[in-house]
């Protein structure tokens, strides 16, 4: 469950490493963005404008689209990656100071016939029929391009013979990665087809394909449920004293229920939910975090400082310590890469004076604990 | 690297010739497609042409104006005297006294965008016109002869091509393909694209048109092919 989740996070920052490749992008320049929501179109001509690169992207995939995307001298590598995780966008750069702005995968198109390119005799006015696809099994994922985190896909052309098999296969579209595209024509080469048939005659005949190489996507948290928390936080500010008790509990089971299933959720997802769940103020500065680990801490943070005194008092200081011990745990033995890289860039210290300011007595029981 | 030589090897290339009689006292600068050159008028003013640029230009001006014609783009750095400097296109008309201004006549439309002083900018008939400052642009269209209202732009950004640098901001691919065939001196055609409905900012080096090409696809989503000399872009 947690490799899961840390493989997706791993595809969202897949381009950066892609990017990473490229030595004269500057990519430890710093960057100072404001903490104001701002069109990501103004963003990306500051960013331009305090590093040395220039992006390249369809108006439509940048037009509309609002974020905030704090930054205080942060590197230009940070940047981004804070920019992908808000947007459904990927890039690549392109030597020597380009960065291009695109779609993230989309889903495989159907098998389309290339009548033109093929050899075969003119199809005249009978009616063709096309090959059909006969095998099932599915691309095998290279091993090194998953460690890496290597997402993408390969469309290639396929010459279908007549007795089905694959004949000649052309790359037309690169996945990004080397390593992908030739698994994809690996695999392209094994396929099999019932042949294409012109009246009762197999003939010879390009199709066009998309490979597809993406991390499975996890369920989401269900909408509904999500819908369920928010409703339940509204009816709390309201002032019908006498359900608030019922309505806190069940807030509370809600939101157990969301950071229990943390590994579950595409990391997108979490982050969009989790706007809606937890208060601006206190998502912001956590927004990191959020992507990656734990969202007990988060979520009971919110919970403590928005209902606090209640009687889940203790129950909420429980939650935040067990999400922060499962935090320190796994950071201190190694077992989420995702968290040490965090580290990197001193979350780890974040944590501890975010936690000794707000909550001193927790941080003895929890520092003590991980002693 | 190669593909930059390439580019920088034919930069020098200028065809100056006469145009033919009665305008025996006019000269007249082009460039090429993948050509970009520079140019000392008799007054000491200095010209950058474009790659696929004209510009006709007297011998020697007349005592009270100096009036040179563009099609296409150019750079100006024009030297200060008392006479007005007058850039005309096809239907508009600059006007400066001694400033720096990059005028760009293409597909029905006359753009300029002003890097120091200020520049009157009107069409030919004259029925309204702007004046703009340092880091203004204006537009006039052949369909609707009022230029438009100053607007802020990055001169950087905008005088790329000087540096072998294409800006599209905000750019129809239609535009973006006409200039880089003219940058790169190649043809590229479309099929499955509707060229006017889809949009692209970007910035493009010297390095390679297929650099651009595999660019500018990846972000529409789109692909290209090498179909004999001519480039292919297919949705």
């Amino acid at each position: 469950m947690k490799k899961r989740s840390i493989l997706c996070f791993l595809a969202l920052i897949s381009p950066l490493w892609a990017a990473t490749q490229d030595l004269s992008i500057n990519w430890e320049r710093p960057i100072t963005l404001s903490r104001q929501k701002r069109p990501l179109r103004a963003l990306l001509k500051d960013i331009e404008k305090q590093s040395n690169v220039f992006f390249v992207f369809e108006d439509a995939l940048v037009d509309e689209v609002e974020m905030v995307l704090p930054a205080s001298g942060e590197s230009l590598q940070r940047v981004l990656q804070k920019m992908l995780i808000q947007t459904k966008l990927a890039f690549q750069t392109f030597p020597p100071d380009a960065i291009v702005l695109f779609k993230v995968a989309k889903p495989p198109k159907i098998l389309k016939p290339l009548l033109k390119e093929t050899n075969a005799t003119p199809f005249k006015a009978i009616p063709l029929i096309p090959p059909k696809l006969l095998t099932s099994s599915i691309p095998d994922y290279p091993v090194e391009a998953m460690d890496k985190g290597m997402e993408g896909t390969s469309n290639v052309n396929v010459l279908v013979g007549q007795d089905g098999e694959v004949l000649a296969v052309e790359m037309m579209k690169s996945s990004g990665w080397d390593l992908l595209d030739r698994a994809a024509k690996q695999f392209a080469r094994y396929m099999e087809f019932q042949p294409a048939r012109q009246g009762n005659k197999p003939v010879e005949i390009w199709i066009n394909t998309d490979i597809v190489y993406r991390f499975a996507a996890p369920l989401a948290f269900p909408e509904k449920k999500m819908d369920g928390i928010v409703a339940l936080k509204i009816a709390l500010t309201q002032n019908d004293v006498k359900q608030h008790k019922a309505q806190l509990s069940e807030l509370f089971d809600k939101l157990k229920d969301f950071s229990s299933c943390e590994y579950e959720w595409p990391v997108i997802c979490i982050n969009e939910q989790l706007k809606r769940t937890v208060a601006e103020d206190i998502y912001s500065p956590w927004e990191l975090y959020s992507v990656s680990h734990h969202l007990g801490f988060l979520l009971f943070h919110d919970f403590l400082n928005s209902y606090s005194p209640t009687s889940h008092d203790a129950a909420v200081s429980h939650e935040i310590v067990q999400s922060l011990k499962k935090a320190l745990k796994n950071q201190d033995a190694g077992e989420v890469p995702i968290f040490k890289m965090q580290t990197h860039f001193r979350f780890q210290k974040d944590v501890r004076s975010f936690i000794v300011q707000h909550y001193p007595a927790l941080f003895q029981l929890v520092y003590s604990s991980e002693k | 690297m190669a593909a930059g030589l390439a580019f920088a090897s034919v930069l020098a290339v200028l065809l100056i010739k006469q145009p033919d009689a009665p305008d025996n006292l006019w000269q007249t600068a082009e460039t090429q497609n993948r050509q970009r050159t520079q140019l000392t008028l008799v007054d000491g003013s200095q010209v950058t042409l474009n790659s696929g640029s004209k510009l006709r230009f007297p011998r020697t001006f007349s005592s009270d104006v100096r009036e040179v014609y563009l099609d296409g783009e150019g750079f100006f750095d024009v030297k200060s005297e008392g006479r007005p400097f007058i850039v005309l296109t096809d239907h508009a008309k600059t006007t400066v006294l001694g400033t720096r201004f990059n005028v760009r006549s293409r597909d029905d439309a006359t753009r300029v965008m002003v890097e120091s002083g200020r520049v009157r900018f009107e069409a030919t008939d004259q029925s309204e016109d702007v004046i703009l400052s340092a880091g203004q642009m204006s537009e006039i269209k052949i369909s609707h002869s009022i230029p438009s209202p100053p607007e802020a732009i990055d001169i950087d950004v905008a005088t790329g091509w000087m540096n072998g640098r294409v800006h599209f901001e905000r750019t129809s691919i239609f535009e973006v393909i006409l200039e880089l065939e003219r940058h790169y001196d190649v043809d590229i055609r479309y099929a499955g694209v509707d060229p006017n409905a889809l949009t692209i900012t970007g910035a493009f080096n010297d390095n390679s048109i297929e650099t651009a090409l595999t660019s500018i696809c990846l972000t529409i989503d789109a692909n290209f092919h090498l179909d004999g000399d001519t480039y292919i872009i297919t949705k």
